[in-house]
């Protein structure tokens, strides 16, 4: 098992409705800094004409996760399905983690006194027996799709293999598992709303990478 | 440095002794370890909902946990709503569970916006209605003094399920025909212009279109389903090739594929023009318009000989010529255009004309009534009840729509209305205005002189689930139960893929509300004899068929000709749904209607998984592409109209213009995904995403005015002044501004709402078409100032 | 004064009086107290802040509370930790206070080894000095902290990570340098030279295991390049705490060693120029290198964005200019404690600049098209900077507190400052 998400995401229209299905999924606090997920903005101006893009993110569950190397407590570990988790009852709140993600994916949730991050659901929807992560089951135009990297045979990797994508800040080499599909259409577009260095892979480039990060830190990951 | 801490402190008041007490208010506390309970310990079930955040209806299944909803999930049954749910859809556990609800009838004992309310049972709350209190009269005094006319009272109502119902109290049993509906603030000209050319609003199939002109409709932020779902997933060369035009930079223009920065109101030159250049090169589809066309030569003639030509229209528009021809072209020649009907409040007074030119540029194509076009498809008839209407002879009749060229006899204009009331210039007196779900304050421009209205009338009475702005000019306020707390009538929705959906309430009514149909009735029931007894006493008609009868058949004859006003809800909504059901198509299907909460003919059969992002609700072959075939009829030259003294054809007018004084700026209205006009900016969850609105302006001029971002601007117009935060954007032209609807509540009783941005009723004037009446949006010029 | 000896050192029999409420220790409690007060706000704002949830208007329908609670969510500031900027003032002062504190026990370490006379002399006062600081910057870390699940560095131990490293380095280091005091102040005079110079190298080499575990805590953090790309980050704390540790060096000698030392205080004073010379050359080339090397984002925000006045004017000006101009020349003393002064307001400005600046270029360009914001009505942040909030800068005061009380006690009871012959 090695959960990952790819986002289609040039089918985003910010709408926000996979902010607010987190928060109440997964009973976030309220608040504009605690955000488990989000939807980001970009506007600029390409050759005189206005570009106004939309990029939902979240937490990428990296294989080489630097949040978790540099935990002194092992609350932020692995746990299997090549998930990161904190286990908030062992947060001494060092922030180590928070300064450790490129993403700025991690918060700290104030009830708890610990440090939070998007958990991919799992503890309140894929082991309980659901197949889709809030986020994507409730997306309009169903931007995300939650899968397996292990399973040839499923709608993730089929979907991976047939488009190119990128990662996020590949040259932090965390080996970030949300996959970015480039449009392949509308090549002006797809051009603009990436930037120079940003590496497109195809499946047979990117599985290499996958496996070498997973046999690195595997040991690692613990039973949920 | 930060000055203040302004958090909860430590030794404030009972809230932190809660926390050190162990019993914190949030479910884990700070000092154990405990997890969260268990599943398998908690009872937990899916209810399968209908939202009721906004127009569309979406369908759900609330995940109740020991009796509290902790999460709305999409409903992968629907067609219309394709498996998902919008922010809004998402935060109604925000509505059900606001912390600011009316909780149990109130009744005013202060001064008309002053906030000041007693708490009463919902018997001494009906009382005050029939009879009054020291403070304002009641229904039964109002229709003494005036003899029975029931125009006296004027009714509204907002968007909903339950809508129909207190149409039927007030309307048809209460019997006043002054209904002022919001459909005269919202989408009235659209509809009309649509169904008075091709007989009815129509969907536009977006699965299978292959090219798209949508003009002031943005999708991506004025969610209406299944539309925004198939837009947005085949744009970008995958498909369907969007053409947005728009006077600001929105969402939707993010994600089409070309933008033309019209200038507001104009879109009927842009739409004559396209028409112009289809008529000249004869790229129009010829066939279809011999055969379903009607009056087409007459408009050939009409355009051609005006001189509509792209060149003509770019100085009007501000779109190049070149642009015009490129795209009448592409439309012509492209297999499925569709140019989309749009449906928001009107921007112009010449929306009918331009919404009929849209409709006839439609026919133009041949794209009706066909996959890839606009589609009538079918809707599944559910059985209707008849509604026994009782006969006033005393009712006088509307005065509201005899200035405007079409009356709607049922839905008035509520700007004429409100402001002939205002004006003292009624035939007869309004004294009693019965609202529900409805806030005027908020969404009819000018809110002084609503104000100055609701101050006017003697009676106010409010039916909503929160303390709005209106409700607190209001005397008697009855709580209703919000949509996740209730089951409202079943429901069939048409269009390519029908179905018929059913809400369950996945939670019992909280505090002391009622679901409306309760409220009808027992409102009906309190007031019904009195009000009978009114009629007796003034009713010349009645009192001619009641002459000499005795009790048992003046009894009789209160219950046959409808005057027993609840009647109508004898039975519950749970039953009538039930018998409508098994009815129509039998036991099974109320079977499979509860569970699922939706239901159509074959359901088990058709419906598919795909995958987890994608449902096949009917196959291809059995999508009703084609219901209309030969009774189509695209009314080009609607003679008619000419006799009320209405263009028969779209014609442009010199005062159509766009045209901004100088200095000043336009006025434009708009939306944004996250919120429903007035309705959610009280949801937390909501105002967690946009804190308050800001006024968009555009950053050269906002440099030259020193305005920098969330600096406070006064912004004045002929009606009124806000003061409001500045958002310094190049996503819209210089001369203009647009600010976000709905916000700057003024009820103090709304927390969260209170005091948070600003509202664009307070500026913008009341104009109107003069086809309906319709209030119009987009033609309000304001002065902007820096404080 | 009455001694005790114990185990060969001399503790001085002082009253309680004399013990707790001397000048020092009187100063040190006001300064603790200013602290106490800043912990104070800070477990409010950390423990006692009633936050919403999603769930919780559902738990408790209708309650006005909730209304208070989601209000201040939603439309307040936001909770103690600034997503963006997690590192603050307390970091800052942690670094200052724990690599001064140590840097001060190296430089003494070295001159030993150097046999630098003077220096031996005064060791044992520098010594108590320098672990004062480390005291007090842990005690800023406590702070920071939540000590509540403190338990879990022991149960839960990850070897290798530097945050976790610093439990067992500080476990050996404080009582480490404490050995090292008793060594110095010792009566068993001739045991203690005996294995001073093993002494002496493996404070060296503690000292510079300290700076790399140190290092490795900033390096690890690979999205912020500032500290991430900083040639040799080792040799750089190394170098940075050597100037201020002179500094700090400098300031104490003026107040404790001027009048018991007579002539050889102007020994002292040389040798500390000397030392400032040196060091503060080699801080300047280092710095100068490295912005060549740091990741031009970061390097374009310190030195010709919003820090740069801080940087040049702070920093460069304060912590090397001024003071290498004042102690260019042999010549009064007072010159050379002036430039500590500085040498110590500037250094701790180059330690606000490299925690602040280090968070200063936000991560929200994910996608290599520019910066990100979240919301529709919100500025893009092309630079993130928090100032300090008020509990930071109390309780930094108070950890001035802590670390004029524990040398107080030390010096009250074991006379550390006294010039002691070898």
């Amino acid at each position: 098992m090695n959960y990952a998400i790819a986002f289609d995401y040039q089918n985003c229209i910010n709408c926000k409705a996979c902010e607010v299905a987190c928060k109440e999924q997964n009973n976030v606090q309220l608040g504009a800094d605690k955000q488990r997920i989000w939807v980001g903005q970009t506007e600029k101006v390409v050759f005189g004409k206005l570009f106004v893009n939309f990029y939902p993110s979240q937490c990428n569950h990296c294989l080489d996760a630097p949040c978790v190397e540099v935990c002194p407590t092992n609350a932020s570990h692995f746990v299997d399905g090549g998930l990161v988790m904190v286990d908030q009852s062992k947060c001494i709140l060092c922030k180590g983690c928070m300064e450790a993600c490129p993403y700025d994916a991690r918060f700290v949730d104030d009830e708890k006194v610990a440090v939070d991050k998007c958990t991919f659901c799992y503890d309140t929807r894929i082991s309980k027996g659901y197949t889709t992560t809030a986020c994507q089951a409730t997306c309009p135009t169903k931007v995300r799709l939650f899968g397996d990297l292990d399973d040839e045979n499923g709608a993730l990797v089929q979907l991976l293999k047939k488009r190119k994508f990128f990662v996020l800040k590949q040259k932090e080499k965390t080996v970030p598992k949300l996959f970015y599909l480039l449009p392949e259409h509308d090549m002006n577009y797809a051009m603009n709303s990436i930037g120079h260095d940003t590496k497109l892979y195809t499946w047979d480039e990117m599985k290499p990478i996958i496996e070498k990060a997973k046999a690195k830190r595997i040991k690692q990951w613990k039973k949920s | 440095m930060n000055v203040e801490i302004s958090r909860r402190r430590f030794l404030q008041g009972s809230v932190a002794l809660t926390v050190l007490g162990g019993v914190s208010l949030s479910s884990d506390n700070l000092f154990s370890n405990e997890k969260k309970k268990n599943a398998s310990n908690s009872k937990s079930e899916d209810v399968p909902f209908l939202c009721g955040m906004c127009v569309n209806k979406c369908a759900g299944f609330a995940h109740v946990e020991d009796g509290i909803v902790k999460k709305l999930n999409p409903n992968p049954y629907f067609p219309k709503s394709r498996n998902m749910l919008c922010p809004r859809g998402n935060a109604g556990i925000h509505t059900l569970y606001d912390p600011d609800r009316l909780k149990y009838p109130l009744v005013r004992i202060g001064e008309r916006g002053d906030g000041k309310y007693k708490r009463v049972s919902w018997d001494e709350a009906y009382d005050a209605i029939l009879h009054g209190t020291d403070k304002f009269p009641g229904i039964l005094k109002i229709l003494d003094e005036e003899k029975d006319n029931r125009a006296t009272i004027g009714y509204c109502n907002g968007e909903g399920l339950s809508k129909e119902g207190f149409e039927d109290l007030m309307g048809q049993k209460i019997g006043t025909p002054n209904y002022v509906d919001e459909i005269s603030i919202c989408l009235e000209t659209t509809l009309a212009g649509y169904f008075n050319t091709i007989g009815a609003y129509g969907e536009a199939d977006l699965n299978n279109a292959d090219y798209l002109i949508i003009a002031g409709a943005n999708r991506a932020e004025a969610i209406i389903t299944p539309d925004t779902m198939d837009m947005f997933k085949r744009n970008r060369g995958r498909g369907l090739k969007i053409v947005a035009l728009d006077p600001r930079y929105t969402n939707t223009v993010a994600n089409a594929d070309r933008w033309y920065a019209i200038n507001p109101g104009t879109d009927l030159a842009f739409v004559l023009a396209l028409t112009y250049v289809a008529i000249k090169e004869e790229l129009y589809d010829k066939d279809f318009i011999a055969k379903h066309g009607v009056g087409f030569e007459d408009y050939k003639n009409h355009v051609l000989s005006n001189g509509y030509t792209p060149e003509w229209a770019s100085k009007i528009t501000g779109i190049p010529a070149e642009e015009i021809y490129k795209t009448a072209r592409e439309f012509m020649t492209a297999k499925s255009p569709i140019y989309y009907q749009g449906r928001r409040s009107v921007f112009s007074k010449n929306d009918f004309q331009l919404r009929r030119a849209m409709a006839i540029f439609q026919g133009l194509s041949g794209n009706l009534d066909k996959k890839g076009g606009i589609i009538f498809g079918q809707k599944i008839a559910l059985p209707k009840e008849d509604i026994n209407a009782p006969m006033y002879a005393q009712v006088q009749e509307r005065f509201d729509v005899k200035s405007v060229a079409i009356p709607t006899g049922k839905t008035g204009s509520w700007i004429l209305f409100r402001n002939m009331v205002v004006e003292g210039k009624t035939p007869y007196p309004v004294r009693a205005m019965f609202m529900r779900k409805h806030n005027p304050l908020s969404g009819v421009p000018n809110t002084t002189k609503t104000v100055e209205f609701l101050k006017k009338m003697d009676l106010n009475v409010m039916i909503d689930i929160l303390p709005s702005d209106t409700a607190m000019f209001c005397d008697v306020i009855l709580p209703e139960a919000s949509y996740l707390e209730r089951e409202s009538p079943v429901t069939s929705f048409g269009f390519l893929e029908p179905a018929v959906a059913l809400r369950k309430a996945a939670v019992k009514p909280l505090y002391e509300t009622k679901p409306p149909e309760v409220i009808y009735k027992e409102l009906a029931e309190k007031l019904s004899k009195p009000l009978w007894e009114n009629t007796l006493k003034y009713d010349e008609d009645v009192q001619d068929d009641t002459k000499g009868m005795k009790p048992e058949e003046l009894e009789q004859y209160y219950k046959e000709n409808g005057f027993d006003l609840a009647d109508i809800w004898e039975k519950s909504v749970e039953e009538q749904n039930k018998e409508k059901i098994v009815k129509t198509f039998g036991e099974e299907a109320w079977k499979i209607l509860e569970e699922k909460g939706i239901y159509y003919p074959n359901i088990e059969k058709y419906h598919k998984k795909i995958n987890d992002n994608e449902y096949e609700y009917y196959p291809d072959d059995k999508k009703f592409y084609t219901t209309k075939k030969d009774k189509l009829k695209v009314v080009i030259n609607f003679k008619n109209l000419a006799k009320k003294g209405v263009d028969p054809m779209p014609t442009w007018h010199a005062d159509y213009a766009f045209e901004v004084p100088k200095g000043k700026f336009r006025l434009v209205t708009g939306r944004h995904a996250q919120f429903t006009q007035s309705g959610t900016t009280n949801n937390i969850m909501l105002r967690d995403l946009i804190r308050e609105n800001y006024l968009w302006i555009n950053s050269e001029v906002a440099k030259q005015k020193g305005i920098k971002f969330a600096d406070i601007v006064e912004v004045t117009s002929s009606v009124g002044k806000i003061r409001i935060k500045a958002f310094p954007t190049l996503r819209i032209a210089p001369n203009q501004v647009f600010l976000l609807h709905g916000f700057g509540g003024s009820s103090k009783e709304m927390e969260f709402a209170y005091g948070h941005g600003a509202n664009d009723a307070m500026i913008i004037e009341d104009k109107i078409e003069p086809i309906y009446g319709a209030a119009v949006m987009n033609e309000t010029n304001v002065d902007i100032r820096k404080v | 004064m009455e001694k005790i000896v114990i185990a060969g050192v001399e503790i001085n029999k002082v009253s309680i009086r004399q013990l707790l409420f001397n000048k020092y220790m009187i100063l040190s409690y006001i300064l603790l107290a200013i602290g106490i007060y800043g912990i104070y706000e800070v477990m409010q704002m950390r423990y006692f802040l009633i936050g919403a949830t999603a769930h919780d208007a559902g738990m408790h329908p209708g309650s006005h509370q909730m209304v208070v609670a989601m209000k201040d969510a939603v439309f307040g500031e936001g909770g103690e930790v600034k997503r963006e900027a997690p590192w603050s003032l307390y970091i800052v002062n942690y670094m200052y206070m724990i690599y001064t504190g140590s840097g001060v026990i190296f430089l003494v370490a070295l001159d030993e080894l150097l046999n630098l006379q003077i220096v031996k002399k005064t060791a044992a006062g520098f010594l108590a000095f320098g672990i004062s600081m480390v005291i007090g910057g842990l005690f800023t870390i406590m702070i920071d902290l939540n000590t509540l699940h403190m338990l879990s560095m022991v149960t839960s131990p990850n070897f290798g990570a530097g945050m976790w490293q610093m439990l067992p380095l500080y476990g050996v280091y404080i009582p480490f340098v404490l050995f090292e005091i008793y060594l110095l102040i010792t009566k068993n005079t001739a045991w203690a030279k005996r294995i001073s110079f093993v002494i002496l190298l493996l404070s060296v080499l503690i000292d510079i295991v300290e700076y790399y575990i140190q290092a490795n805590l900033f390096s690890m953090n690979e999205a912020r390049h500032l500290w991430n790309t900083y040639p040799s980050l080792t040799i750089y704390f190394i170098v940075s705490a050597y100037v201020a540790a002179i500094g700090i060096m400098g300031l104490y000698s003026y107040f404790t060693y001027r009048r018991t030392l007579g002539k050889e205080y102007h020994s002292l004073i040389e040798v500390l120029r000397k030392m400032a010379l040196i060091c503060i050359t080699i801080l300047a080339a280092y710095e100068a290198i490295a912005y060549l090397t740091i990741d031009k984002h970061w390097a374009f925000l310190i030195l010709f964005g919003p820090f740069k006045y801080l940087f040049f004017g702070g920093y460069i000006v304060l912590a090397m200019t001024i003071p290498y101009l004042l102690m260019l020349r042999e010549s009064k003393d007072i010159l050379t404690i002036i430039a500590s002064f500085f040498m110590i307001v500037g250094t701790y400005i180059g330690r606000y600049i490299f925690v602040y600046a280090g968070n200063a270029y936000p991560m929200s360009d994910r996608f290599g098209t520019g910066f990100e914001k979240y919301g529709m009505y919100e500025k893009v942040m092309n630079f993130i900077y928090y100032p300090p909030e008020r509990s930071e800068v109390l309780v930094v005061i108070g950890s001035f507190g802590v670390i004029l009380a524990v040398y107080t006690l030390l010096n009250k009871l074991f006379s550390v400052s006294k010039v002691r012959d070898h």
